[in-house]
């Protein structure tokens, strides 16, 4: 699985904010400056690090609890945000899937956001015309592809939004946790998508709070703990001590325990 | 299981597309595998995010028809409202200026609208790039196409209803067959269109860059538009100020567009060629500035939205 070429390469890569109190406003950000004043600002690492390197096929699943930077990694792998230090590098077109149903616009049809966000992520418009039946058929949302997307549960937004992300041809895909929203049928579905992304060789990146999902679908993991690294290597090892970490039973016992 | 890696499925213009990004706070490197830590030249980097937008464009004309789309689809007769603003200001401003003001501008509807129009153009484009960044908060957090394009599309979106105005003003020749002179002149109307979208990129870009970071830019902007609106001859011509004030009229470029396209389209007169050189200059120094002052902060945006 690991014959590819390298596609996402962190180099102790960092995210660093600072967090303001109040909104900024140029009118006191100018009154500060003149009277000398400073705001008051806290320093906050989001991420600090970060290393690894991700092959053509490989799936990488990141872990960890809210706010340990998961999504902040995926940002800065997706590219839309730059690392404060370190370099984060990518080869290839980007999909993302970052939150739901963002970039759709409510007003439009299903269709027509369909064109408008493959354009946006980088098809030319001959190509989405082709695939269109295709990205229709994967999300099902057939009988209601020319109605508003404002009438669509949320379930069906995200069915859309992920037919889009597979079929824009994507070299490398960055998931954050939107695939919990969709049915269990329609989640099936989405492993099985992503696993035949996989054996084209795309590279995927993917947050979770499952450690099942990450242990079936990834083949290496991250555990995330304030922003570092805690745990790294192959994905059932990790989710297995990330389960046991956060719970004090393993995924066995669980599972043991749901059937009981 | 192993499958290799294949490439297939991309077609060979997408290919090109497929290269090293290096992402660091330095700034970002296109090329090989291996960064070399040195980000290029800002000039440099500005012409290569402007050749990844061309090769981005039907990306770009996406947004624009996204935006477009946005902004009419919420309003059942569409284009109507937007033909209608200009009709009922032109009416209205008629009534006050000529009958209760009493003051005479020979043909002062015609003279109006085309003033109206260039300036309705300049003031919409410069509200909706400003907030641009904040609108598309959702497609920023999703997608890594170069900002600029955020703002530069809705300089265009803006430029389709102006279109239509534009034929308003000719439509109005029948009715005011005195207030028109076509000739040869006509043909200096597009770069006059030129010069404003070239103004309106500049200063959007810097609009767009600072309402990301500091929320009151918009309010900002939106007062030293009223204070535009009165500064630029639209209800008035240059000439009827006192002559000490004329030469800071002179430097304003929306007076020198409205006034020349006045000239072109009413008395079928070109535009001073010195003058005209002279206003280029300045807009294409306030793109320049606008770009600068983008590129440092437009790197930042997705932190701030």
């Amino acid at each position: 699985m690991t014959t590819g070429p390298v596609t996402i390469r962190a180099r102790d890569v960092g995210k660093h904010y600072l967090r303001v109190h109040e909104k900024p406003m140029l009118l006191r950000e100018a009154m500060m400056l003149l009277s000398g004043r400073k705001q008051r600002v806290d320093d906050l690492w989001a991420l600090r690090h970060i290393d690894f390197e991700l092959r053509a096929g490989e799936t990488l699943g990141l872990l960890g609890p809210n706010g340990s930077g998961k999504s902040t990694l995926l940002t800065l792998v997706a590219g839309t945000t730059f690392p404060s230090e370190g370099t984060m590098s990518t080869s290839g077109r980007i999909s993302t899937l970052l939150s739901l149903g963002a970039g759709f616009n409510s007003d439009m049809t299903g269709e027509e956001n369909i064109v408008a966000s493959s354009g946006l992520l980088g098809m030319p418009f001959a190509e989405t015309r082709k695939r269109l039946s295709q990205i229709v058929e994967f999300a099902e949302l057939g009988g209601v592809i020319d109605t508003q997307i404002r009438y669509y549960s949320s379930g069906m937004v995200t069915r859309l939004a992920f037919s889009i992300a597979i079929n824009v041809s994507p070299d490398i895909m960055v998931i954050d946790e939107v695939l919990a929203v969709g049915d269990i049928a329609f989640q099936s579905k989405c492993v099985d998508a992503l696993e035949e992304l996989q054996g084209r060789g795309i590279t995927t990146v993917l947050a979770s709070q499952s450690p099942v999902m990450i242990s079936d679908l990834c083949t290496r993991a991250l555990w995330l703990e304030a922003g570092q690294i805690k745990m790294a290597g192959a994905a059932a090892e990790v989710a297995e001590a990330y389960q046991v970490g956060m719970t004090g039973h393993s995924m066995g016992a669980a599972f043991a325990d749901a059937l009981e | 299981m192993s499958r290799g890696y294949e490439r297939s499925h991309l077609s060979t213009e997408q290919a090109h597309l497929v290269r090293w990004v290096h992402r660091s706070a330095l700034g970002v490197e296109f090329g090989g595998e291996q960064p070399t830590g040195k980000v290029e030249p800002s000039f440099r980097a500005f012409v290569s995010s402007v050749q990844l937008a061309w090769s981005l464009r039907e990306t770009f004309w996406a947004l624009v028809a996204k935006d477009f789309k946005a902004r009419y689809r919420a309003q059942s007769l569409g284009l109507f409202w937007s033909l209608a603003h200009p009709l009922v200001m032109m009416v209205t401003t008629t009534v006050a200026f000529e009958w209760v003001l009493r003051i005479q501008i020979p043909n002062f509807p015609v003279f109006y609208l085309i003033g109206a129009i260039f300036w309705q153009l300049f003031s919409n484009v410069l509200t909706s790039t400003t907030s641009s960044m904040i609108d598309n908060g959702g497609l920023i957090k999703h997608t890594t196409f170069p900002r600029f394009l955020f703002p530069v599309s809705t300089v265009f979106s803006n430029l389709i209803p102006f279109a239509m105005e534009l034929l308003l003003v000719f439509a109005f020749f029948p009715i005011f067959p005195n207030a028109y002179h076509f000739n040869e002149s006509l043909l200096a109307l597009p770069f006059m269109i030129l010069l404003e979208v070239i103004i309106m990129m500049g200063l959007g870009l810097v609009t767009s860059a600072l309402n990301a970071r500091y929320r009151d830019v918009l309010y900002l902007v939106t007062s030293v538009l009223t204070v535009g609106f009165w500064a630029t001859p639209i209800l008035y011509s240059s000439t009827m100020a006192p002559e000490w004030i004329r030469p800071f009229f002179r430097l304003n470029p929306m007076g020198f567009v409205i006034e020349s396209a006045r000239d072109i389209i009413m008395n079928g007169r070109w535009p001073s060629a010195s003058y005209t050189a002279a206003i280029a200059l300045e807009a294409t120094l306030i793109l320049f500035v606008g770009a600068a002052v983008f590129r440092r902060q437009g790197r930042k945006v997705a932190d701030y939205v």
